[in-house]
């Protein structure tokens, strides 16, 4: 395929991608839709470029990868051509933790129901993203699944709407609940295993630049074998949590730690341990969406 | 005894569920918490009983990581 540009208008940022790599321009037209354009536009502002390209020599013909670029610079090592749009995903996520310092940025998915917003974060590995894939998509608004953009100084958190990324059983499971969604295609044993990522649905696009305020903190971990077992952290142990999951946290320094504390003071606090998403959005709805209704 | 004081600078927060104290230096980028409210703190800070494992513990942490000082008394 020969070289093209892309744009992807997903507030608050606007990234211009370049790429000679087809399924990274078709996986991105397919997951981000109506935020996708395709070619230049020169009125645009954009605030990134990147670009996944595949790799020159003779590598190409036996063993054809993957390099991502911000800019000029290359934060990652070349993965096999067939990750390349999750790379572009996670090239994304690194390119925002590592340059934005107007928000405080946590680790984590973001959802809203009411207005109100709940913070999830999480290592990999807990079962975010597939508690995400089912509540986005079961009345709650998905903001992101991958990081909370909070205002300094306040309790809002500003939307960057993402695909999910599902990894090994969780893909089956999201398709069996949602089979109409967009879904790209596998990128196959990637470091996090077997990977696609789903479309975000149209009401989290339409609402992409509608703050929520958040209300609650809650740390998810899966465990197959257990009832929904619900801890209340207290203050000193969420805000340390809380930190651990910052990507930026000592960048912004006194505005983060205000922001932080400040939050914690204001919001709920829990770590589950679950196995039944269902149960999951029962207790978030009764214990902090509408707690004190 | 020796007597000890919050640095000059260190940003520190007291939690309201007396859960304790969050402390961290723009300075070294260094954050840390225990787990002790704030008058409970600054009496330890004040009175330290070095004796104590759990006032010598807290007291080392916050020395190690710079956040406390020993107050000269001469």
């Amino acid at each position: 395929m020969r070289e093209t540009q892309f744009t992807l208008y997903l507030p608050p940022f606007t990234f211009r991608v370049t790429t000679d790599i087809e399924l990274v321009k078709d996986n991105a037209r397919l997951i981000y839709h109506r935020q996708y354009s395709e070619g230049v536009r020169h009125d645009d502002y954009v605030d990134y470029h990147l670009s996944v390209m595949k790799s020159t020599g003779v590598r190409r013909f036996y063993k054809p990868q993957a390099r991502f670029f911000c800019d000029s610079r290359e934060p990652f090592k070349p993965l096999n051509y067939t990750q390349a749009f999750a790379m572009l995903e996670w090239g994304m996520n690194w390119t925002v933790a590592a340059h934005e310092l107007q928000y405080v940025i946590i680790h984590s998915a973001v959802l809203e129901r009411d207005g109100k917003a709940i913070i999830f974060p999480a290592p990999p590995g807990s079962g975010k993203s597939t508690l995400t894939a089912h509540l986005a998509n079961s009345g709650w608004r998905l903001l992101s699944d991958e990081m909370a953009l909070v205002l300094p100084h306040s309790d809002s958190v500003i939307p960057f709407v993402r695909p999910i990324c599902l990894k090994n059983r969780s893909i089956d499971l999201a398709k069996a609940w949602f089979p109409d969604l967009r879904y790209s295609t596998v990128a196959k044993d990637t470091h996090k295993g077997d990977v696609i990522h789903m479309g975000p649905n149209e009401g989290a696009f339409s609402k992409a630049t509608v703050p929520a305020q958040v209300v609650g903190i809650v740390f998810p971990k899966y465990d197959p074998d257990v009832e929904l077992d619900i801890y209340q952290l207290n203050m000193r142990e969420a805000f340390m949590q809380l930190v651990s999951n910052a990507f930026n946290f000592t960048a912004i320094g006194k505005d983060s730690f205000e922001t932080v504390t400040s939050l914690i003071e204001k919001v709920a606090t829990f770590e589950i341990c679950y196995s039944k998403v269902s149960e999951v959005d029962k207790f978030l709805q009764e214990e902090i969406i509408h707690r004190g209704d | 005894m020796p007597r000890y004081k919050i640095k000059k600078g260190m940003l520190t927060h007291p939690f309201s569920d007396l859960s304790g104290c969050c402390f961290y230096s723009t300075e070294t980028t260094v954050l840390t918490s225990i787990s002790l409210e704030e008058s409970a703190m600054l009496t330890l800070l004040d009175k330290p009983d070095l004796n104590d494992e759990r006032d010598s513990a807290v007291i080392n942490e916050l020395l190690s990581k710079g956040f406390i000082e020993e107050i000269c008394t001469e």
